[in-house]
């Protein structure tokens, strides 16, 4: 969920930063920067869900341990 | 004495009892009950030529007490036989087998051949994969666990196929087991030898239970919206990037490996928490309860799929429970139910966000990141669209600038140049050539700041070029997704260096304002400084042009001496 929370950053960030490129609130000496700091958004997302492959994993094993959580919490 | 009328008031003889050859005849039209009555007398036999059957005169007794009641005319040498002490005992008795034949023939005459029965399945699960299924017919008052009556009943194997056959090609499928209620056509047989009563199974209506089944998940739903909770779990956002996910299935099953695939296709690198569970039988309902406990409170699980194969159709009634409902329906994590199956739909599919099977679940998952990463794309698209239109603008403003300086740079030097010709005519004939010298001086000053102007407009714009190629180049990128990580970089630094070549050059124009105002002659020469020329007046600049034994003029602001040069040497 951590890594859910980067995505949601990112995509209001990639906003903001559309938003003041088009209200021209931007110098053009900042211009780049803010185009760099946006496609490296884009890019770590895009990093992150493109470029690591899909991983499965068994979690049977760890039902135990959770089962007596839960009655724990019961 | 005289045989008793038929128990069901039927007047009409069944069949009649004479003796004949010393033997007792039974004769009678074919009737199976009556048969398995007359197969019960010891030294009975079949005369197939005269289709009667025949019994020792010693059991004439035993023919007797097992006739008596069915309607039969029995004759009076046969009711003689009986008195003529051919009894073993004075007393009217019954064997055991007698009593149960008895029964079986009551049984036979007072029940329909077959009639329908309800009652719930029990001691069947454990039996159900022998050849004879034998198990128990249960009727429960409600909420009670201890039956208040209960019947014997088998399923041969012989309509084994047939009723399991219809249960399976039922509207919705379910499965013969335990706690479930049946509606069974049977009918009543005892056995002879155990003396057991047993309830036959002939064939099923798959429409109760269906039915029953129905109205039990309606009761949870209502039970759910009483609750306010049947819409909760529906409710939950998809998450906008749900890359991990916790799978409810079984492992290696179809549903497993569609789902699987699915995700695959998208090259997305999903990680999947896989919890193998049942998906039929008995578990199935604990299996999904420990899954949805387990993945309901993990902080590394998006989003969770429960899948089941590839359609085919089984019962689906295991998950149709209220604590399956309520686990699901107040679950933190958003579910998708991609059970599989056709008509009807379980409690699973009404209260989470439904996918007809585990490859559309996989779809609609990859769809969700899909769709981010092209928001932001188009987002980014956006971005460049509007910095390139900025650089174009800035691009004309900074022509527009550059023209603005040339021209000011030369008026300037205008000025100049006018000022200096204003001071040749009032300045004495020897200092013409350096007025003259000056102005070239100027005109070259004014040549290269031109050119400079040029060069600097020419490398402004480059840069500007520049950013613009890179911003191309770097949205190309993205939408290639190809990686590119120094491109900014090195744009950035274009872009101060440009910025740095207008400060100095602006500072240039500065000195060069100075120098020029310094080029007046008479300010030069009235600090001290000298001007060498030859006889013919040109103005030696360097020693290199100076030769031995030769004569030159040295002025000065107010006069000039002539000096013949001995020696020379260059400056350290």
């Amino acid at each position: 969920m951590s890594d859910e929370i980067k995505y949601s950053d990112a995509m209001k960030r990639i906003e903001e930063i559309l938003n003041e490129i088009e209200g021209e609130k931007v110098d053009i000496d900042d211009l780049s920067v803010c185009v760099k700091e946006a496609v490296g958004l884009i890019k770590s997302c895009k990093k992150k869900i493109e470029e690591t492959s899909m991983e499965v994993k068994n979690v049977v094993e760890e039902l135990e341990k959770s089962e007596s959580e839960s009655e724990q919490k019961q | 004495m005289k045989p008793n009328i038929d128990l069901f008031g039927a007047e009409k003889r069944v069949g009649r009892i004479y003796l004949e050859n010393g033997g007792i005849v039974v004769a009678f039209r074919y009737d199976p009950q009556l048969i398995t009555l007359v197969r019960s007398i010891p030294g009975r036999r079949w005369i197939n030529e005269e289709k009667v059957w025949t019994v020792p005169s010693e059991q004439a007794s035993y023919v007797i007490n097992t006739f008596e009641g069915q309607g039969f005319a029995i004759s009076e040498e046969v009711l003689k036989l009986k008195s003529d002490g051919h009894l073993l005992t004075k007393k009217k008795h019954l064997t055991v087998s007698q009593l149960n034949y008895k029964i079986k023939s009551i049984l036979g005459r007072e029940l329909p051949q077959s009639f329908w029965i309800v009652g719930e399945l029990s001691g069947f699960d454990r039996n159900k994969h022998k050849a004879h299924i034998f198990f128990e017919l249960v009727e429960k008052k409600e909420g009670a666990d201890r039956p208040e009556s209960q019947a014997t009943a088998v399923i041969w194997q012989g309509t084994k196929d047939n009723i399991f056959g219809k249960v399976k090609n039922a509207s919705t499928p379910f499965e013969l087991k335990d706690g479930i209620q049946c509606m069974f056509k049977v009918s009543v047989d005892l056995y002879v030898q155990s003396g057991k009563i047993s309830l036959v199974v002939r064939d099923i209506d798959p429409i109760y239970t269906l039915g029953l089944m129905a109205k039990r998940r309606e009761e949870i739903l209502d039970e759910l919206k009483k609750k306010g909770v049947i819409h909760k779990n529906k409710e939950i956002e998809f998450p906008l990037v749900p890359l991990n996910i916790g799978l409810i299935t079984s492992y290696q099953s179809d549903a497993y490996h569609d789902f699987i695939d699915g995700l695959k296709k998208s090259n997305y690198g999903f990680k999947v928490l896989l919890f193998d569970s049942h998906m039929q039988g008995k578990n199935m309902e604990k299996d999904i309860l420990d899954g949805l406990t387990l993945f309901g409170d993990r902080d590394d699980v998006d989003l969770i799929v429960v899948a089941r194969g590839g359609g085919s159709k089984v019962d689906l009634s295991w998950v149709d429970t209220m604590q399956i409902a309520l686990k699901a329906a107040n679950c933190k994590k958003k579910i998708i139910s991609a059970i599989g199956h056709y008509q009807d739909r379980c409690i699973l599919d009404e209260i989470t966000h439904f996918e007809k099977t585990p490859t559309a679940a996989a779809d609609s998952i990859s769809n969700k990141v899909a769709e981010f990463l092209e928001y932001n794309t188009y987002n980014i698209e956006k971005i460049f669209d509007v910095a390139i239109g900025l650089i174009e603008k800035e691009s004309i403003r900074l022509s527009e600038t550059s023209i603005g300086i040339k021209r000011v740079v030369n008026t300037d030097i205008a000025r100049e140049n006018e000022k200096l010709s204003g001071k040749l005519t009032s300045l004495d004939i020897l200092n013409r050539n350096l007025l003259k010298s000056a102005g070239e001086t100027l005109k070259t000053k004014r040549d290269k700041l031109n050119l400079n102007t040029v060069h600097f407009i020419r490398l402004k714009s480059a840069s500007l070029e520049n950013i613009k190629t890179r911003i191309t180049i770097e949205k190309l990128d993205v939408l290639v997704a190809g990686k590119r990580a120094s491109v900014i970089e090195v744009e950035k630094r274009l872009i101060k260096r440009s910025n740095r070549f207008l400060e100095s050059e602006g500072k240039r124009l500065n000195s060069l304002e100075k120098q020029v105002k310094n080029l007046d002659p008479i300010n030069v020469l009235k600090k001290g400084y000298a001007r060498v020329t030859d006889r013919e007046g040109r103005i030696v600049g360097s020693v290199k042009d100076v030769a031995i034994g030769s004569e030159y003029f040295t002025n000065f602001h107010d006069g000039y001496f002539i000096s013949k040069v001995k020696e020379k040497g260059e400056s350290k």
